[in-house]
């Protein structure tokens, strides 16, 4: 009788601190698929020495630093509502970037409990509002649901 | 009564082999056991009591009748409302839940027949009104968005263990029963493909195992 009292108050407090929840986790890859860019140079397919891209998300601008000896590159697009991103794209220090306008309209897909929603675009339209390094732009896939397919060809 | 004592059978399972011993005595009474009509009806202090401190108002019962020698029936009622924040998450749930199952007395209590360990399973479903006000987009560099959806009626089940203790409190006809519920989801109804982050009754259903208590006070009629 005694020892079941005890047994059960030991329980009781055994319980109370055991339950803790976990945090789901999104792993990478189930998200959002990001927007691939590739590159060319006199209509052929090239490979960059060097290239910096900014992206305005709205609430601020990411910088993606420099890469270099790079053929392509993938870029993630806006989740919220806007029906556009802006690119920035520089090739080199000194000069002006330039800047890429990518309108498009989304579709909100179901992923998991830890990535919640993942967005895809469709209609995926480029438009170069401000030509400096980048001389014209070119639309590949026009939607995008993964990031097997180059969306966008960025002449130089 | 000492304390080395207490701790050998806390930690030891050979427990339930001395309680073995107490077995035959139990199985001469078995011959002669007949159902009576015997209820136990119980309320669950601890989840009432939490439910002032937080957003989870979970409120449930149990109604349980010893059926054979050492096997009780058991019917558990409820009902939850619950909100779920988290993560870019913003969602509330409500509604009432019903588990029936039963349980086997492992070791009694030789005195009293009702006092002792059980373990046991049931069978639950939960019928509730779920809303979410977001469920989030992840993005990049500050980009996030979240999608709301129209409150809806869904309904999930799950298989529980039930794994507790009963112990009479004095002389009365009142008992503490306390249990622990390892809980696994098997079915759920979902609103345009979205895992429930909450279910009533079940609790974060995020993943398909969660661990129920419940602390009840039970009236033996």
């Amino acid at each position: 009788m005694k020892y079941i009292t005890i047994i059960i108050l030991l329980c009781s407090l055994g319980m109370l601190t055991s339950c803790g929840g976990d945090d789901d986790i999104c792993e990478s890859g189930q998200g959002t698929p990001r927007m691939k860019i590739k590159f060319k140079k006199a209509g052929k397919q090239t490979t960059l020495d060097s290239i910096k891209v900014f992206v305005n998300y709205g609430s601020n601008v990411v910088d993606f630093g420099w890469q270099t000896k790079v053929d392509s590159m993938f870029v993630p697009l806006r989740v919220d509502d806007s029906p556009y991103t802006d690119l920035f794209i520089k090739t080199t220090t000194t000069a002006d970037s330039s800047k890429v306008r990518v309108s498009y309209t989304t579709k909100s897909i179901y992923v998991s409990p830890g990535c919640g929603m993942k967005k895809n675009y469709e209609n995926l339209k480029s438009e170069l509002l401000l030509p400096t390094t980048v001389l014209s732009v070119e639309t590949g896939q026009n939607f995008i649901e993964n990031e097997q397919k180059t969306n966008l060809y960025l002449n130089f | 009564m000492n304390r080395k004592l207490i701790y050998t059978l806390i930690f030891s399972l050979s427990y339930f082999v001395s309680f073995a011993q107490a077995k035959k005595e139990y199985q001469k009474e078995k011959e002669k056991w007949h159902y009576q009509p015997n209820f136990m009806v119980g309320f669950d202090l601890l989840n009432t009591g939490a439910s002032f401190f937080s957003d989870r108002k979970l409120y449930q019962g149990f109604i349980s009748s010893r059926i054979k020698d050492k096997v009780h029936g058991v019917i558990d009622a409820g009902f939850e409302s619950n909100v779920y924040q988290k993560n870019g998450y913003d969602a509330k749930v409500n509604g009432a839940f019903l588990r029936l199952g039963s349980f086997y007395m492992l070791a009694r209590d030789p005195e009293n027949e009702f006092n002792g360990f059980y373990g046991g399973g049931k069978l639950a479903g939960s019928f509730y009104k779920q809303e979410y006000m977001a469920v989030p987009v992840r993005g990049y560099g500050g980009s996030s968005s979240s999608v709301a959806f129209p409150s809806s009626t869904q309904s999930s089940y799950w298989i529980e263990g039930s794994l507790g203790g009963r112990v009479q409190l004095f002389e009365s006809n009142f008992y503490i029963d306390v249990n622990l519920q390892p809980k696994y989801l098997i079915y759920t109804t979902k609103q345009d493909d979205i895992q429930p982050m909450i279910v009533p009754g079940f609790g974060r259903s995020s993943g398909k195992f969660t661990m129920g208590f419940a602390w009840n006070i039970a009236y033996k009629f």
